[in-house]
């Protein structure tokens, strides 16, 4: 076969030159393989073997932290899944929240949100996946969501609306905590600010919200005059692609402290 | 080798494996890892969800490391990330229907080439650039063009007889560069010399 010659050695346009070029440049920020270890070694230490997302994940919103069998699938939810589903809703019911026990019986329960990710707050010195406290606050929505749950029929559909209002609900809670932090910030209070960004922290370790959340940490910082600790983390957020949208707030942050 | 075509079943079902040795994870981890972002990136997902969809990729792999066959594995990671970016596709078609934004919304990042210097740009515009593509083209495209590969090393990773990866590279450059034109139309830039394959 005649090999043809690449676009970019065949004269491209200026344009697609410049295109395919930053694609070549392109890469995973720094520290992502490493994260990927953790949290791969996370998962095959914890789980034993099943894979952290439900059938109906979508990528980069674990829905569930529940693994949901090819058995429970092949029988159409029959018996035996009804009976995990009932326990699915009767946890949630009982302020179990996003963290649900697994329909087939494995153990591992990453933290709230965390899906795969869970495992970076061990690489980051913070508690192991066991550590995290399976109970936590019932967000009130979230409880009446379960009942009008279980008040169905144990049906399939059952689950997918619960797992959306899950979600809502955890993304609701950390909008909530980062709030109480702005407003903290915002009040020249950072005490108060740095308690909630550590309740953020604990609860979740890898929350969507997370880059909001470093930026008000480094925004707690520069409020506590910790000049050297801020330039640190601005140069760290800098460095990464993951907050390019933050680029001109943390460079504001920065010259606050005279950089 | 173990075959890509049973990944979304194991996906879901987490169907029995071995976890692979810590060292060999390492060493996998370390030689393709960037392979897997990159190809990720460039089938179509997004930077914000790409961390997600590669620990996917490497979760299946992790699972299947001991039966890959050495010198096929960014055969099967490829693959993989094949499928997983087709996930992807599909379940954003399903939000964008919901909430009735468009698929091929991205951010307008202007046409104008002098626009063109920021690095964040150019991305962005290359991933609308690629989107226009169906993703067994976009596949050959990337792997071609900005991975290097030559089209025997494609045909072995697709699982596809070379002439339809000649074919598919040539039906993918002219939508490369129809896009391109179309999204710099009126810019002053013109379309330079090029040749098919």
């Amino acid at each position: 076969m005649n090999e043809p010659c690449r676009l970019l050695e065949q004269g491209a346009t200026e344009v697609e030159r410049a295109l395919l070029d930053s694609a070549r440049a392109d890469g995973p920020p720094d520290g992502a393989a490493r994260r990927m270890l953790f949290a791969l070694e996370g998962l095959s230490a914890g789980s034993g073997g099943p894979f952290p997302w439900g059938a109906g994940h979508e990528l980069g919103h674990p829905v569930s932290s529940a693994p949901v069998s090819m058995a429970a699938h092949s029988l159409k939810l029959g018996a035996l899944a009804k009976v995990g589903l009932v326990t699915l809703v009767g946890v949630g019911a009982l302020g179990g929240g996003v963290l649900v026990q697994s329909i087939s019986g494995h153990g591992s329960l990453p933290s709230e949100n965390s899906g795969a990710r869970a495992p970076l707050m061990q690489e980051e010195g913070s508690r192991g996946m066991s550590e995290i406290p399976l109970q936590r606050e019932p967000p009130p929505a979230a409880a009446a969501s379960a009942a009008n749950a279980s008040a169905r029929d144990g049906s399939e559909t059952a689950s997918r609306p619960q797992r959306a209002n899950a979600l809502d609900e955890s993304l609701r809670a950390e909008v909530r905590i980062l709030d109480l932090a702005r407003a903290a910030v915002d009040a020249r209070n950072p005490a108060a600010a740095q308690r909630a960004l550590a309740t953020y922290a604990r609860r979740f370790p890898q929350g969507h919200l997370k880059p909001e959340a470093m930026v008000l940490q480094l925004a707690v910082l520069v409020r506590q005059g910790s000049r050297a600790a801020a330039r640190s983390l601005a140069e760290q957020l800098l460095a990464s692609q993951s907050y390019k949208a933050y680029e001109y707030r943390i460079r504001s942050l920065l010259r606050e402290t005279g950089e | 080798m173990a075959k890509a075509g049973s990944i979304a079943c194991e996906m879901v079902t987490g169907a029995a494996g071995t976890w692979a040795p810590r060292d060999r994870l390492q060493a996998f981890l370390a030689e393709h890892h960037a392979f897997v972002w990159r190809a990720l990136r460039r089938l179509g997902v997004p930077d914000c969800d790409v961390e997600d969809a590669s620990q996917q990729v490497f979760l299946v792999a992790h699972r299947r490391l001991a039966e890959i066959v050495p010198e096929s594995e960014r055969s099967f990671l490829f693959q993989t990330a094949l499928r997983v970016a087709a996930d992807w596709r599909r379940a954003r078609r399903r939000r964008c229907e919901k909430t009735g934004t468009d698929l091929a919304d991205v951010p307008d990042v202007g046409a104008d080439p002098e626009e063109l210097v920021d690095q964040q740009r150019r991305r962005a515009l290359l991933d609308r650039v690629l989107g226009a593509m169906p993703l067994d083209l976009r596949a050959v495209f990337v792997l071609f063009e900005l991975e290097e590969m030559t089209m025997i090393e494609i045909a072995t990773i697709s699982d596809i007889p070379p002439g339809t990866v000649a074919s598919r590279l040539r039906r993918a450059r002219r939508v490369f560069q129809e896009t391109v034109k179309k999204l710099t139309a009126g810019s002053g830039a013109r379309p330079g010399g090029r040749g098919e394959p």
